[in-house]
């Protein structure tokens, strides 16, 4: 059911999801886990999303060598399991300007105007 | 669950790994939990618990579709195969979950009566794994046994201090521990006196257990020794209750009894045996004990072979199994009966302590789950006649699906995915109906049903439920799918609708699934009658006295006189007239215990009667004041009652029951004769107690265990004439006063502050407890008897219902050409009644052996009594007569015209 035609599955399209969780990634310093990015969406794209979404989303992406992971090494005084967290690679990096460079083409020339 | 991070519910949890599963593999799925619980307390900080719960909710709604939007290279890496499979699932999903959407009525309809079963099902089952199948909570709970004495006609008892030594080397064991009972008096430095339960154990027993401490350490083998500092052990509800959960608290001391007891230790909640009683039985206090202290016997003491009063535990050696520990066990006790440390005839014998613990409840929690899993299969087979309705009606979609190509399995596939759709509906609400079906049930429960209190919505019971679900989806989605499916389908494309008169065979099969339904819900009606009967014998039973408007409180008696037995007396003499004169107070006597209680049982002689039988009278030994048998109003059946004059420097005088009179006297007056009763020689008091009494009083029988207990021989010997430290007082209420207990409550507390330390309660409502567990069962498969009969009533309705609507335009003829509308009535009675019929049959044939194994649960009636057979059939045809009459005042009012013009 693989339906594109490119070759590379790191040439697919960014989804608009996606896109805005790679976005927050490379807001957020290019490395961190679900829970900033769950809180950073909700305050700049005022969207509520799970974190369970977002770690669904984030390790898709690394699957699409957009995104790299590991676990970090456990705080001082950390009880529990340490976090995964994700950094983003030169190719999530080129893939956001392409995503970027994308709506910028299509948005060139279009009047958005005012609402009637 | 495994790997549940704190901070996230059990049902959550499983729900998450359930929804994440397609999507992330399993340690990926359990690094998305930790972010979830570490996101969970962010809410928690900055919106509080309500905020919290408010955000799960809408988490819970929305999440699943979040996930299931990105559809391309979403799923978790799947093998091609696999993959193209998910994939086309996922198109069947929205297919299916489109066709619902057009019919909600139905879908609703389905989802409801499916979360009502489901959530009835869940609830019972997360009692019966706690209770039932989880493992005790300690190590190895398999390898921990009960040990008991056993005589020749195999009845038990507890062990003597000497079997307890001896049982220690018969190298079966790893751990050996006894305990018994204690209770005490804690007097925090600020708050009330408060009476505690707890347990005096020895070395082993906590061994045994194999349960590590919360804080500190168990008793250590000089803790044993009397020179030593006393210790004691809290459990873990008296430490928050009592200390608030400060940890500060081990190594501090504390006043136990108006003694200094250092604190060593903290236990986890758990399962700690704590008292054994003399039937032999292990009975587990709710909650469990406050505290354990060492049993500090005089080494002399371990020599003993004759005091039966330890309950013992033990662990086996790990090479050892039960089998092998029980012979070793037998062949132990046949040796010590062979050098004479057990009498002859004795032996002993170990039980599983599992058994113990839960073996009383078991039969009675397995009814209970098979009762509602009668319900899920009467909602099923509901469910199956509705989906079957509704295949007929969409013939023609199906049949233009096969035409463009679908095949047989494809189309059977999107119908089970539909049931699937609304079961899995069904199985949420119903999971998330049962937390508070649990609690509802826990605070209806009677405490005798142990670790109860430790039932939860974990992953088993998600587990179980989606097991439910997927049960139901087969049962009740298959064979509607599969008939909906049948070759034919294309005949369906050119017959019109109006004409439809096939359907014979659909119309048969639901007439099964009405005969199956009213069959069970016929056996649920019979056991149901069978056990409200059963315990409305039990409520009727007369229990010798009069628990209305009796208040009853537990006293001990103050430091102030309790090291002088002399002053003991006083101060309860001195106390029963003060409470006399309380305003609203119309009769007050002391006893040694309260009437609902077991009492000491011992042996007596009848002075003079020839000593042939070689068996020795026991009864049961009660201390009473003179106005006890008063308050209870218990009658005076002859000679006179205690009086004010039976003191210490008094004749010794005894009264007996009429049962005690019937079984020991037979037929000859007992009035004047005498008895002695050995023990109170041998028991080293601080007064003197006059071992040999004449009888001078016959009362009343009193059933002190409950109405399913034959009231036993009993003996009562007046209060003052005997040595007591602790009373229980019952207090008659002036009917027409209603702030007795206050008052009591008052002048006990200006009295002593300690004694106030126990609460009053109503004599009624410990009564109430005999039959808890009885009116427990009773209303729960009742109330669940009565949704499988609604249920099968709907079904039933829905037959009718449909066969009327199907034959409106036959009706219409027919009465146009002049059939008398009683015809028709006929018809349509005789449609719901015959499934109803043959389903009665069935099901009354079914209910024998039912009602046959419930015996042991059936008190004063029999598993085949007619009135509740006769029930089973009367309710279902009533209940079969009201929907045929429903559906029937549809049938003869058809307007003739209309329906044959109509062209549907």
């Amino acid at each position: 059911m693989n339906g594109n035609t490119h070759s590379s599955p790191r040439q697919e399209v960014l989804g608009g999801f996606e896109h805005q969780v790679l976005l927050t990634v490379a807001r957020l310093d290019g490395a961190t886990y679900s829970v900033p990015i769950v809180l950073e969406l909700q305050e700049r794209a005022g969207r509520e999303v799970a974190a369970a979404t977002v770690f669904v989303t984030l390790r898709r992406l690394e699957r699409r060598g957009y995104l790299s992971s590991s676990l970090a090494d456990p705080e001082p005084g950390q009880v529990g399991r340490p976090r995964r967290v994700f950094r983003i690679q030169p190719a999530g990096l080129e893939a956001l300007r392409e995503a970027g460079d994308v709506l910028r083409r299509l948005s060139e020339g279009v009047s958005l105007g005012n609402p009637a | 669950m495994k790997n549940t991070p704190p901070g996230i519910p059990d049902v959550y949890a499983a729900f998450l790994h359930l929804t994440l599963w397609p999507w992330l593999r399993r340690a990926d799925r359990v690094d998305a939990l930790r972010d979830v619980a570490e996101l969970r307390d962010v809410y928690l900080a900055t919106s509080g618990r309500r905020g919290l719960a408010v955000y799960t909710w809408r988490q819970l709604l929305h999440f699943p579709f979040q996930l299931a939007r990105p559809r391309r290279g979403a799923l978790r890496n799947f093998p091609a195969r696999e993959k193209a499979i998910m994939d086309s699932l996922v198109a069947d999903i929205r297919i299916a979950a489109r066709t619902l959407r057009r019919s909600p009525l139905l879908a609703l309809t389905v989802v409801a009566i499916l979360a009502v079963a489901i959530s009835a099902n869940s609830t019972i089952f997360s009692v019966v794994h706690a209770v039932l199948i989880r493992p005790l909570p300690f190590p190895e709970p398999d390898r921990v046994v009960a040990l008991w004495n056993i005589d020749g006609a195999g009845a038990r008892s507890r062990l003597t201090p000497g079997t307890l030594v001896d049982a220690r080397e018969l190298g079966a064991f790893e751990h050996v521990g006894a305990f018994l009972s204690a209770s005490s008096m804690l007097t925090p430095t600020d708050g009330e006196p408060e009476i505690v339960q707890g347990a005096r154990v020895t070395l082993g027993y906590f061994e045994t257990l194999g349960r590590a401490p919360l804080l500190g350490r168990v008793f250590e083998p000089r803790h044993y020794d009397r020179g030593e500092k006393p210790v004691v052990i809290l459990s873990h509800d008296l430490w928050l209750r009592s200390f608030h959960g400060d940890r500060d608290v081990v190594g501090r001391d504390l006043l136990l009894g108006g003694t200094e007891y250092e604190v060593v230790a903290i236990m986890p909640r758990g399962v700690y045996p704590s008292t054994a009683t003399i039937e032999a039985t292990l009975p587990l206090r709710a909650g469990g004990p406050d505290f354990w202290v060492p049993i500090r016997f005089q080494e002399e003491f371990y020599g003993n072979r004759s005091a039966r009063i330890l309950g013992v535990i033990a662990r086996l050696a790990s090479s050892t199994s039960v089998s092998h520990a029980q012979a070793a066990v037998a062949a132990g006790g046949a040796a010590l009966v062979a050098d004479g440390r057990l009498p002859q005839g004795d032996g002993l014998t170990l039980t599983s302590f599992r058994d113990e613990a839960v073996g009383a409840v078991e039969r009675a929690l397995t009814f209970l789950l098979l009762t509602v899993a009668a319900v899920l299969l009467i909602a099923a087979s509901n469910i199956a006649a509705l989906l079957l309705t509704r295949a007929e009606s969409r013939q023609g979609e199906l049949a233009v699906r096969a035409a463009l190509g679908a095949g047989r399995w494809r189309l059977v596939r999107l119908q089970l995915i539909e049931t699937l759709l609304l079961a899995a509906a069904g199985g949420v609400a119903g999971i998330a109906a049962t937390p508070s079906l649990l609690d509802l049930l826990r605070a209806s429960v009677p405490t005798r049903i142990p670790l109860i209190e430790t039932a939860t919505t974990d992953g088993a019971v998600v587990a179980f439920t989606s097991f439910a679900v997927l049960g139901i989806t087969l049962t009740s989605g298959l064979v509607p799918a599969l008939f909906a499916t049948r070759r034919g389908l294309l005949r369906a494309l050119c017959s019109s609708a109006n004409t439809r008169t096939v359907g014979t065979g659909r119309r048969r099969l639901q007439s099964g699934l009405v005969i199956g339904q009213t069959a069970l819900a016929a056996v649920l009606v019979v056991a149901s009658s069978l056990l409200v009967r059963s315990f409305l014998e039990l409520g009727a039973v007369d229990l010798g006295f009069d628990e209305t408007r009796v208040l009853t409180i537990s006293l001990v008696a103050p430091d102030t006189v309790s090291d002088d037995p002399v002053a003991t007396l006083a101060f309860w003499g001195s106390l029963e007239r003060t409470l006399a004169e309380i305003p609203g107070v119309a009769a007050v006597g002391l006893g040694s215990d309260r009437p609902v209680e077991r009492s000491w049982i011992d042996g007596f002689l009848i002075e003079g009667a020839p000593d042939d039988s070689g068996q020795t009278p026991m009864a049961s030994l009660r201390q009473v004041s003179p106005g006890y048998f008063e308050a209870l109003k218990v009658p005076i059946v002859a000679g006179r009652g205690v009086s004010e004059t039976d003191r210490t420097d008094t004749a010794p005088v005894a009264f007996i029951n009429e049962a005690a009179a019937r079984e020991f006297f037979g037929g000859v007056d007992p009035i004047g004769q005498r008895i002695t009763i050995p023990s109170l020689d041998r028991i080293d008091f601080d007064i003197d107690i006059a071992s040999s009494r004449e009888i001078v009083g016959v009362v009343g029988d009193i059933r002190h265990l409950g109405p399913s207990a034959a009231a036993d021989p009993s003996i009562y010997l007046p209060l003052q004439q005997f040595q007591i430290y602790s009373t229980a007082a019952v207090i008659r209420e002036d009917p027409t006063r209603t702030d007795t207990a206050a008052a009591v409550r008052e002048r006990l507390r200006d009295i002593d502050r300690t004694l106030t330390a126990r609460s009053i309660e109503p004599l009624s409502l410990l009564v109430g407890n005999f039959t808890a567990r009885e009116r427990f069962a009773t209303v729960l498969i009742s109330a669940f008897g009565t949704i499988g009969l609604l249920l099968s009533a709907m079904g039933l309705y829905a037959l009718v219902a449909r066969v009327v609507t199907f034959r409106t335009r036959e009706y219409g003829l027919r009465l146009a050409i002049g059939a008398p509308p009683t015809a028709l009535l006929r018809d349509v009675f005789s449609t719901a009644l015959r499934p109803v019929l043959v389903g009665v049959v069935v099901g009354m044939a079914a209910a024998a052996p039912v009602t046959m194994a419930m015996r042991s649960q059936l008190f004063g009636i029999e598993p085949l009594d007619p009135l509740s057979f006769a029930t089973g059939p009367i309710v279902l045809l009533l209940v079969a007569l009201l929907a045929a009459s429903l559906c029937a005042r549809r049938a003869v009012s058809v307007d003739p015209v209309q329906a044959l013009r109509g062209d549907d």
